[in-house]
């Protein structure tokens, strides 16, 4: 059973991204990573062969995703999630991270980040099992024109644990087609919170941003 | 100029600077920039930490140095927050105003900041305190137009020293901090530093210091050369509790040996081996006498410790011998031995002066023995000029050395008591003015109602305004500021300051200079990895000075492409996959194995033959083939770990880059004082200036080239050096006190032409 699920959500998902990819599209099996680190413990389905670690030696611990997503791109770069665990409550996480949410809707944080237009800065909402969250995209605008590149930050709130995290290169300016956001953000959105339970059940006007 | 931001929580860097900024003198050091920048106060009047009576002051009465015919301003001591501003009254003549007092006019102008800060890692080391300016007779508008709670930087002027009882250009300094924060930073709160294990290690900073018990044993043996550990031939010692200090500078170790009471009873310096830098060589005598676990072996060396969890000692009870004065002479110690306790500054060694009193619970009458016995001593200061002969020379120099030590215990001394700023404890403080003593202490009821009107007139606290009672623990301000100025452990905001705001670069010919923006991701990957950073700059020495400091983050800031990439991740070089990760992008093989190596790790010759000759290979053919990771035999899964460790892994990113700075020898560069010279670049019709300095180029070429660069000549040719210069320069400006930077006509400024500094 498992396995023919595996097969029908490669072959979905090959079909929905195939617009990213420059070439061939690359096939992998489903595999779902674990990862405990510095209180934080989620899993996260792989699409694209990767692999997902938590560091070993470093204060405070961290988890790396690490993956090439779009070997066959024009200019291939390798996709590397840096996640950690977010201590100061899930209003800081997302200042931190240049986000906040207003209404019904996520919003740059203009008192925490304030970018120049040819940043390019975008918000992507998340949202996942139990959890919601957004991330934000921004573009380099110094150093050598041909390898500036567009980075992503995110944060993601369940009940209990907020995960952020970053990725310094989701594409070359030069080559928007090879654009790997879309696959990051099908990785962020197949997270899933263990031991998340909420110590007391949240009523919803109470559930932060996790509510919405 | 002072720029306002709105507030935030986030916590500032433990930089600190004293409240004037005068030039400073060549090769002066931290403390006697500190003390001649803090003059003024004198017992009875406006001493730390009893004054007039013998009443507790929580502070100093200041006057400040004179420069260029006009008084220096004052100057915030650290980043902070305002929390309060006390408005100015305007100088009146009529006898009976409140501010004319005790012989004359007292300014009423005032400014707290509170600092939220940081001495080292985990909710330990953060640290709040409040810097207090008072009796100011003019601040600046921007300060003026500040609203309560938007953030001061470190320097930016907040005022000018006023009256203090008729007294011109005197202002009143006071630090403080409640119980919880006195206990964090001092790591304690009463008695003496406890000896019965190591000290904190969650802030460790400053000298390291050690415990020989009476039963410690010592080895007579002649010499140590480095890399030779002496057999150990026991030899009794004093018979009595010593305390031997650990001090590196220039790269240089001064080993001071102490009594309990603080006497001096000698020191030793590189060892006393002829030609020795010993800091210089502790890489190459970490490898020589700790081969299986060098990294660990540079901890003992560098913190008489391992602090760390990564890399472990072996063999646990690894020897660290050192050349010790003791009353009997010079002898070898290991201090790694049974019973020896190791310590920082971070533990304020009592046996420095470091002292504690609560007297909270009376009223501003210091009735502690201790107190009042430093403060009438029984031995008379004496003048040295009148010694004439040998008997009378060393009992003068005795006298004098234990009338220093007094005053140091006296300026060491952390006394909680009530504030004098909380116009509701007024009669609980000064109450007993009232009833007249034997001693003439007292007061009729007029002049102590004048008294209680001057009280409340200089008055401001408020448990809203400062966040805390009005018992606080009070800190001599210039012992406080000399001893934090060796932390240097670095905040978030810091690291962000450490970038310019601008980078100039060559673009197919032309010199174009571009904005450096902090995204929010590089700001939270500088974040999750700023404690092992820290760690790292703290370990290799690289903390312990602005000029190390700034000349790697001058480096550091430019190899990862202002902190975006730790990995250069470059498909194209004919070195991929080895090339650039970590804080100081580590390139080729051999800098890899070298670093593993380092951290014990056990790499065959073979395999460091492989790929010593595929690097060959690949660099003669100028593609990366022959260094893919399938063609090479040798290379394990392990070692594809490691190398991709010191990218992803916070510790290797920072540790790899400490080592290499340690064994590049980048610092022997890096201490030099800075020449700088203002050079310009045509940037279309703009002529934009930056700052070249030759110690710090040779620095750049160091780290770049991989190696020791004495050829001044190369440095012109590391990779975007201009941008080095100017991040070097952004970095001096944020780390240091003052530094002069030559303007186009060749007079000094205290910043780099076009200065913008990162304020967020």
């Amino acid at each position: 059973m498992t396995n023919i699920r595996r097969i029908l959500v490669s072959a979905l998902l090959c079909g929905t991204t195939s617009a990213a990819y420059t070439g061939t599209p690359v096939t992998y099996s489903i595999t779902v990573h674990e990862v405990a680190f510095d209180g934080c413990h989620f899993s996260m389905k792989d699409f694209y062969g990767g692999t997902l670690q938590s560091t070993r030696e470093s204060t405070p611990a961290l988890a790396n995703y690490n993956a090439e997503i779009n070997p066959k791109a024009h200019h291939s770069f390798g996709t590397w999630i840096r996640f950690y665990c977010e201590k100061e409550g899930v209003e800081k996480a997302f200042k931190g991270m240049g986000m906040k949410y207003l209404g019904s809707r996520w919003v740059l944080d203009k008192e925490s980040y304030s970018p120049l237009p040819e940043e390019h800065v975008a918000i992507y909402p998340l949202r996942g099992n139990s959890w919601n969250g957004a991330g934000l995209s921004s573009d380099q605008t110094s150093g050598d024109e041909d390898q500036r590149m567009r980075n992503f930050g995110f944060c993601i709130s369940g009940a209990k644990q907020v995960v952020c995290g970053t990725i310094q290169q989701v594409m070359f300016l030069k080559s928007p087609k090879d654009s790997t956001i879309p696959q990051v953000i099908q990785l962020l959105q197949s997270i899933e919170f263990i031991d998340d339970a909420p110590d007391v059940p949240i009523e919803p006007s109470k559930a932060s941003v996790s509510s919405h | 100029m002072t720029t306002v931001v709105l507030l935030d929580k986030d916590s500032f860097p433990m930089l600190i600077s004293p409240p004037f900024l005068p030039k400073r003198n060549e090769n002066e050091s931290d403390e006697a920039y500190v003390r001649r920048s803090m003059t003024g106060d004198a017992p009875g009047a406006g001493a730390f930490p009893v004054s007039f009576q013998n009443r507790w002051h929580g502070g100093l009465h200041l006057t400040p140095p004179f420069e260029h015919n006009v008084d220096l301003e004052i100057r915030a001591i650290a980043d902070g927050v305002l929390v309060h501003r006390g408005d100015i009254s305007t100088k009146s003549d009529d006898p009976n105003h409140p501010l004319n007092y005790g012989g004359g006019w007292t300014s009423d102008g005032c400014i707290v900041l509170k600092h939220s800060t940081e001495i080292g890692e985990g909710e330990n080391g953060k640290v709040e305190f409040y810097s207090i300016y008072h009796h100011l007779r003019h601040m600046p508008p921007a300060i003026l137009a500040m609203k309560i709670g938007q953030k001061v930087w470190r320097k930016d002027p907040i005022g000018s020293a006023g009256y203090i009882n008729d007294k011109p250009c005197f202002f009143h300094f006071e630090i403080i901090a409640d119980d919880a924060n006195a206990r964090k930073l001092m790591g304690r709160i009463q008695g003496d530093v406890p000896l019965g294990g190591d000290g904190r290690q969650d802030a460790c900073y400053g000298d390291m210091h050690f415990y020989l018990p009476a039963s410690t044993t010592f080895s007579d043996l002649p010499t140590n050369p480095h890399g030779v550990r002496p057999t150990p031939r026991d030899v009794a010692g004093p018979g009595v509790a010593l305390f031997v200090s650990m001090h590196f500078e220039n790269g240089h170790c001064t080993m001071t040996t102490y009594r309990e009471d603080g006497t001096i009873v000698g020191t030793t310096k590189d060892d006393e081996l002829p030609g020795a830098a010993y800091e210089y060589q502790l890489y190459e005598t970490a490898t020589k006498l700790y081969p299986q676990q060098p990294a660990a072996g540079f901890e003992l060396l560098r913190f008489g410790r391992v602090l760390g969890t990564a890399d472990t000692l072996t063999p646990a009870n690894a020897q660290h011998w050192r050349k010790v004065a003791l009353p009997g002479g010079k002898l070898w110690v290991n201090l790694n031995g049974t019973g020896v306790v190791k310590l920082s500054d971070a533990d304020f060694p009592h046996w420095l002066g470091w002292r504690m009193v609560d007297a909270s619970h009376g009223d501003l009458r210091c009735k502690d023995e201790e107190t009042l016995a430093l403060l009438a001593p029984d031995v008379p200061t004496v003048e040295i000029n009148r010694i004439s002969d040998g008997a009378t020379a060393e009992a003068n120099a005795q006298a004098i050395s234990l009338d220093v030590l007094r005053k140091q215990r006296l300026a060491r001394t952390a006394a909680k008591f009530l504030t004098d700023w909380d116009y509701t404890t007024f009669e609980r403080r000064l109450g007993w003015l009232k009833n007249p003593e034997p001693d003439g202490r007292g007061m009729n009821d007029a002049s102590f109602a004048r008294l209680q009107k001057h009280s409340q007139a200089v008055s401001f606290w408020t448990r809203e305004n400062l966040g805390m009672d009005s018992i606080p623990w009070h800190f001599e301000p210039r012992e406080f500021i000399i001893h934090f100025k060796k932390c240097r452990w670095l905040s978030e905001n810091e690291l962000t300051q450490m970038l310019p705001t601008s980078a100039m670069r060559l673009a197919k010919g032309q010199w174009v200079s571009e904005l450096v923006l902090v995204s929010q991701a590089t700001q939270s990957d500088l974040k999750s990895r700023r404690t092992e950073l820290n760690k790292s700059l703290r370990k290799y020495g690289i903390a312990s000075s602005p000029w190390r400091t700034a000349a790697f983050f001058g480096n550091a800031t430019v190899e990862t492409q202002w902190f975006d990439k730790l990995y250069e991740d470059n498909k194209s070089a004919w070195y991929h996959p080895w090339d650039g990760r970590g804080f100081l992008q580590l390139t080729g093989p051999d800098n890899y194995i070298k670093y593993w190596r380092f951290r014990g790790r056990t790499i065959s010759e073979s395999t460091k033959g492989e790929l010593r000759a595929a690097a060959k290979k690949a660099h003669s053919e100028l593609k990366n083939d022959a260094l893919q990771d399938m063609r090479l035999p040798n290379l394990t899964a392990q070692m594809v770990q490691w190398r991709n460790d010191i990218e992803r892994e916070p510790f290797d990113i920072s540790q790899s880059a400490g080592a290499y700075w340690a064994w590049s020898g980048a610092a022997t560069f890096a201490d030099e004082l800075p020449s700088l010279k203002r050079e310009t670049e045509a940037v279309g019709h703009v002529s934009r200036a930056y700052y070249s300095c030759v110690s710090f180029g040779q620095v750049a070429a160091t780290v770049n080239f991989g190696s020791p660069v004495h050829d001044v000549g190369k440095i012109a040719k590391v990779n975007g050096i201009v941008a080095r210069y100017q991040a070097y320069s952004h970095a001096l400006t944020v780390l240091t006190d003052r530094l002069a930077f030559p303007d186009m006509h060749g007079q000094p400024q205290d910043t780099p032409e076009d200065h913008k500094p990162r304020r967020t």
